[in-house]
Order: structure tokens, then C-alpha cells, then sequence
């Protein structure tokens, strides 16, 4: 749905939000609870299937605000800057106000949820940015090392769909962007709210399954830093207790 | 033809010897400025003081200027043509006063000419009638015989040549040749895009050839300056909003893709001034081809093509059109038209302060004292938002043609009782001083009044 050009580009109110992520064999982790979340607080969610094998799809289709389900037959995770232009061509060809980048094990704080409409319905920026916490061993504490502290910095995942802007994602293998790079010449919000990423709340063993097939995808740090692969096996990292 | 120099330095430190050699048409050739016998044998050139300067009969020479302190001298003397060669602010010169009259010096030139990439680049998007005198070809472009001696011309040389004759001899419009301004375009169209390919993470390179090829009208301009977006994205110089990402709009206007250029524009305007002008320009886009071509206008001038928007706003009647060329004028240094406009504006009633949204003023950056014009934000609001008012320009005309007196009655009207009088008179003081020092430089001991 193409916007109208006698309306203005960026509206002050009734802006509506989807939510964007790529999924692959995600039973049995996050995905259903992550959905159930976000339906409390999207309008849409837009989901690209990388090839599944397992019950996610009809997972994610038992979801009403799942609004479009694009399913791949084949994995293309190791060319992640396409599967990445996959999901954006899907999410915006649903005429979105702001899209929310999403991945299947993160969980925004409830806090974050409740000033969602607030941050979006504004006509003075274009962009939001998070604290991401990066859990470790289980959900009740993060890491923060040399290694592991993004939450020191902001991740920007919520944006506002721009018809006609030049959005620009460098042609990479692995650890592309979530979203365009374009996103930082607009001004933007770097938001206190904190987000929770469970990607690492693993067992040892779980880990150590994880440090392999990075290890296996980027044996020369290509896309990466090797030294932090390595850290994720690391004994006794330090961890952060969370508190709500 | 013959040629009077004016220069900013003595003959000793003289830039362009060289090119008074290559001098179309040479008669007799003047040097404003104290030259020793021997080297005025050996170069051909008389030394003339400002005295003889005034005998002279300025109708039959072209006068070619390097410093725009010598302004009131080429209003004074009236020649056949004026040729600017404009530098940048030189060292121990005040850059405000510099620029300034350096700018007026240009609009008021029939040519001009420059060594310098940004000032060729900002005259492009003011006028016509500019020429590069530098360039990377390695080739002879011509030969030119004087006398006994014979000279290879470069690439620049050859234009220059060309476009220094056609002042006097101009060309039979003919639509397959191309004119001297799109041959030189072409040359730095060209060097760009070789240099984009040796140097491709460099995106200041992509942005220049993208320049160039929108100065040609091509339509690739969009696909160097999206390149240049990319790397500067790649390098984190994020703060390039206004200065790259803008340009994409100005591209579209000149494809005639208005809507995609409007949102182009749209994209980059987030203050209240920025908003304004987006949502007139929605306004003319659901309207007719002459608010089409008021659109056009405008998304050339808030891209600072002047020289684009004028073309299209002189073609256009009707008040609105008028008023914007107005500002246009102020903003291209084009201050005698400017006046004239407001003259005629004034005669048909379209100058009154609720038409033009200006109280009677007009808007340009740049003027030292100006004080603000209230009422220019909003949905009419022209697009020079940092102001100066008509008397201004008024006085600062009548102060470079002479009418001290004029002049002065023109900054206190437009300044009242404020200080913003105080501000003016110190810049007409500077003005004055620079005039008398540039004479006692070049003339190097001369008397002078």
C-alpha cells in the first residue's frame, strides 16, 4: 500500500508497527513465547522461514497477527545479506508505518512494551535504539566481559519505513546488519529500555554445539572476531544478575 | 580586443602571465600596476597607472579581474566585458568580506574564470559563463601562434580561449555542437569517473563525478551518488544528510520524477522551516504544470541550483514566481536584477510585504550586520532563510558604484536605530580599506586618493 503523497511522510499518531523476524527450527525454544509477547504490542508480524524442518511454521501460523509467512525450501543462512532482503521486502510490501526487527529468542522489558506506541507515534525521528542483553547460561543473568557487552552500547531495532529512501545493507555472508545502514544519517532515539536475548541462556553443551557451527562457517574470523567464538567457551565468564 | 589587468598582487607575483600570452585577439595589453621597462618589452604588456587607467577608453577593453576589492574601479570604468578570475580567500584577507564581493564580482562578470575545483563547482550552480583554468589531460589541445612564438594549449587553455572569444564572437547556434561550458563538464565528467574506478572506497571522488554528471543532466548522476551514500555509510561519516543525501532529490527533479524528488526532499526536512516547504511542495504536485515548474524551482534551490531554478523561474509569470526569482537573485549575488525585480514588483503591486512574506525585504546569507526578517517561516517562506533586507543590498550597490552618501542612507534605513547600523558602517569602513590597500599593493607606491 503505496503512501499517500498528500499526506506527510512521518505522521505524528496512528502509526502502525510490524514486527519482522527470520525463524529456523525454532520448537521447543522461544519462538512461541516471543510471539504471545509481541502480539501484545504489534499490529503485524511478517516472518521469513529459513527452510525449517521441524513444526515451526505451523507454529508461527497459529499466531493471527501473523500477517505474512514467506517459508524457503532451502536454508540460505550462509548468504544472511539475502535472507536479510528477503524479510524487508516482505515486511514492507505490507505498507508498514514502523517495522521492528526481531529475532526469535529476544524479549523486550515490559517497560519497553509499554512506551512502544509513545516512541513510534512522533514525527521527530526515525529511528529507535535498545540496550540488548546478551543472557548466558540460563534467563536469570547476562554476560559482560571484554567480549560480551553490547548492552554498554545501543542496538538500533525499530524503524520508521521511509517509501523511497535509499536503504543500503552491505552484501555479507554472515553478521549482516538487521537492518540498512541508511538508518544513521536520519536522526534517531537511543531509548533506556533493555532488551533480553536468550540466544545464549544455553546448557555447556549447548554452547559448545554453537561454538562449533560458527567455527564451521567462519573458520578464519572473516565475519567475526575468532577471539570471541572462543570466549563462548569460556569456563567462568562473568555474569551479571538481571533485575526487572 | 583590448585588455586592462587588474590584479590582486604586483606584476612580480602576477598569476596568469601565461594566460595574458594566450590572450585572444591580443591588441593592446595594460597592467594596473607598477611594471620596470624591461619587463614591459618583454612581456608587451604597458604599465598603467590608475590615473591613465581613467584616460583610457574602457568601452574598447576587457577588463580582466583577480581581486574583488577592484569592484568599484570595473562599475566605474564600464568596459566592453568583465572577466572575474576568482581565488580563494587569500591569506590575511577577511573571508567574510572576501567572499562576498568576490561573489558579486562573479554575477557581475560576463566570464569567469577559476583555479579552484569548489569555486568552478559553486559558479556552476550560479551561471553559465565559468571556466576551470586547471585540468589533468596530458594532451595539446590546440596550438596558438603570437608574433614569432608558438604555444601548445592544454585542455582548459583551449576553452578558456574559446570562451573568451565568444564574448565578442558569439557562435551560430548550432544543436550538435557542443558549447565550451559542456565540453569542459565532459572533461570532468571523465576524470571523475576514471579516478572513481582507482580510487572506488573513496566516496568524496563518487560524489564529484556525480556532481558533474547532474551538471550535464545525465541521468548516472544518481548512480555515483548513491556509491558515494554507500561509502560514506561504510566509513561511519554519517552527517551527510544535508550534503549528500539532499542531492537525490535535485537528480530527480532534473529526470522529472517530481514525486519521488518531493519525497527525496521530504526524507531530509525535519525543521519546522523544512517541513513547511515540504508539505507546499505536496501542494504543487497535486497541482498544474506551472506549479510543477515552481516545484521544480524550488527543489533546485534548496539544492542550491541557483542557475536551475532562475531558468525556470524567468520563464514563469504570476506573482509567486516572481517573488521566488526574487530570492533566487539575492542568492546568486545577481543584486542589480534583483532590484530591478522589485522595482517592477513594486510597480504592479506584487512587492507587498503580505505577497512576498519578506516585510518588504529580501533574504540572502552572508551580509555581515543583517539583521533578521521576521515572517519568513511558514508555508510561502522563500528559501534563503538567513536574511538581509533590500536596503541593504541597495547600499551596498550604491557604496560599490560610488554614492557614499546613498549608501549610508540606505544601512540606516534598513538597520534603524539598532546597532545593526553600527555593523554595516564597520563593513563599509573594511570595504573601503581593503579598496585602498589592494591600490597601494599593486600600484607599489603610487599616489593614490
Amino acid at each position: 500500500m503505496a503512501k499517500s503523497m498528500h499526506e506527510p511522510l512521518r505522521k505524528a499518531s496512528g502509526n502502525r508497527l510490524t514486527a519482522m523476524m527470520q525463524v529456523r527450527n525454532e520448537t521447543g525454544r522461544y519462538l512461541e513465547q516471543v510471539l504471545e509477547e509481541l502480539s501484545e504490542f504489534v499490529d503485524d508480524i511478517v516472518i521469513v522461514d529459513d527452510g525449517s524442518t521441524d513444526g515451526t511454521v505451523r507454529l508461527c501460523n497459529s499466531f493471527a497477527k501473523v500477517s505474512k509467512l514467506v517459508t524457503l525450501e532451502h536454508s540460505i543462512f550462509g548468504r544472511e545479506w539475502e535472507l536479510r532482503k528477503t524479510l524487508w521486502d516482505l515486511a514492507v510490501s505490507t505498507g508498514p508505518d514502523w517495522l521492528l526487527s526481531v529475532d526469535a529468542d529476544e524479549f523486550y522489558e515490559d517497560r519497553a512494551k509499554q512506551e512502544m506506541r509513545r516512541l513510534i507515534d512522533q514525527d521527530a525521528y526515525d529511528w529507535v535504539a535498545f540496550r540488548l542483553f546478551d543472557f548466558w547460561g540460563g534467563t536469570t543473568h547476562y554476560r559482560e566481559d571484554e567480549h560480551w557487552n553490547i548492552h554498554m552500547k545501543h542496538t538500533r531495532t525499530l524503524v520508521r519505513y521511509l517509501p523511497g529512501f535509499y536503504y543500503y545493507t552491505p552484501r555479507m555472508d554472515h553478521h549482516v546488519p538487521r537492518l540498512a545502514l541508511s538508518y544513521a544519517v536520519l536522526p534517531g532515539f537511543l531509548a533506556e529500555l533493555r532488551v533480553k536475548h536468550y540466544g545464549w541462556a544455553l546448557e555447556p553443551e549447548e554452547l559448545r554445539r554453537k561454538y562449533d557451527r560458527y567455527m564451521e562457517l567462519d573458520p578464519e574470523g572473516k565475519w567475526g572476531s575468532l577471539e570471541q567464538y572462543r570466549s563462548i567457551l569460556d569456563e567462568h565468564p562473568r555474569l551479571v544478575e538481571w533485575r526487572e | 580586443m583590448n585588455y586592462i589587468v587588474l590584479s590582486r598582487v604586483s606584476w612580480e607575483d602576477y598569476e596568469y602571465k601565461r594566460m595574458l600570452e594566450l590572450l585572444p585577439d591580443r591588441g593592446e595589453v595594460c597592467f594596473a600596476g607598477r611594471m620596470t621597462p624591461a619587463r614591459q618589452r618583454s612581456s608587451g604588456i604597458r604599465s598603467v597607472t590608475l590615473a591613465e587607467l581613467y584616460s583610457l577608453n574602457a568601452k574598447e577593453y576587457t577588463l580582466l579581474v583577480s581581486s574583488p576589492y577592484w569592484l568599484p574601479d570595473v562599475l566605474a570604468l564600464q568596459p566592453a566585458y568583465t572577466v572575474a578570475l576568482l581565488e580563494l580567500c587569500p591569506e590575511g584577507e577577511d573571508s567574510v568580506l572576501w567572499d562576498k564581493y568576490s561573489a558579486l564580482l562573479a554575477a557581475k562578470a560576463d566570464l569567469a574564470g577559476t583555479t579552484s575545483e569548489r569555486i568552478y563547482l559553486e559558479q556552476n550552480l550560479r551561471r553559465k559563463g565559468i571556466v576551470y583554468l586547471s585540468g589533468d589531460q596530458p594532451l595539446s589541445y590546440g596550438l596558438l601562434r603570437r608574433e614569432e612564438q608558438l604555444f601548445f594549449l592544454s585542455d582548459y587553455e583551449a576553452i578558456w580561449n574559446r570562451a573568451l572569444t565568444e564574448l565578442w564572437q558569439p557562435p551560430v547556434v548550432s544543436g550538435e555542437e557542443a558549447g565550451w561550458l559542456d565540453i569542459q563538464r565532459r572533461h570532468r565528467t571523465a576524470f571523475y569517473i576514471s579516478m572513481c574506478a582507482k580510487m572506488p572506497l573513496q566516496p568524496s571522488v563518487h560524489y564529484l563525478a556525480a556532481s558533474y554528471l547532474y551538471l550535464r543532466g545525465d541521468e548516472a548522476a544518481s548512480l555515483y551518488l548513491a556509491q558515494s551514500f554507500e561509502l560514506m555509510l561504510l566509513h561511519d561519516y554519517t552527517d551527510c544528510l544535508h550534503s549528500h543525501y539532499r542531492f537525490f532529490s535535485a537528480i530527480e527533479a532534473k529526470k522529472g520524477n517530481l514525486e519521488h524528488a518531493v519525497r527525496q526532499y521530504e526524507i531530509t526536512a525535519f525543521t519546522a522551516g523544512e517541513r513547511a516547504k515540504a508539505a507546499q511542495m505536496r501542494q504543487w504536485l497535486s497541482g498544474g504544470e506551472a506549479e510543477h515548474e515552481l516545484l521544480r524551482a524550488e527543489i533546485f534551490t534548496v539544492n542550491e541550483d541557483g542557475a536551475a531554478a532562475n531558468e525556470i523561474l524567468s520563464r514563469l509569470s504570476g506573482p509567486e514566481a516572481r517573488q521566488r526569482l526574487l530570492l533566487n537573485y539575492i542568492g546568486t549575488f545577481q543584486w542589480e536584477k534583483a532590484l530591478q525585480l522589485y522595482e517592477e514588483m513594486e510597480a504592479d503591486g506584487t512587492a507587498a510585504a503580505e505577497n512576498t512574506g519578506l516585510g518588504g525585504f529580501a533574504g540572502i546569507a552572508g551580509i555581515a550586520g543583517a539583521p533578521e526578517i521576521p515572517g519568513l517561516a511558514g508555508g510561502t517562506a522563500p528559501a534563503f532563510e538567513d536574511a538581509v533586507q533590500l536596503p541593504v543590498i541597495e547600499g551596498t550597490l550604491h557604496l560599490l558604484y560610488g554614492r557614499r552618501h546613498d549608501a549610508i542612507r540606505s544601512f540606516l534605513r534598513s538597520a534603524g536605530a539598532d546597532q545593526g547600523a553600527r555593523q554595516l558602517f564597520a563593513e563599509m569602513a573594511d570595504m573601503e580599506e581593503a579598496v585602498q590597500g589592494l591600490r597601494g599593493r599593486v600600484m607599489d607606491g603610487e599616489e593614490h586618493a
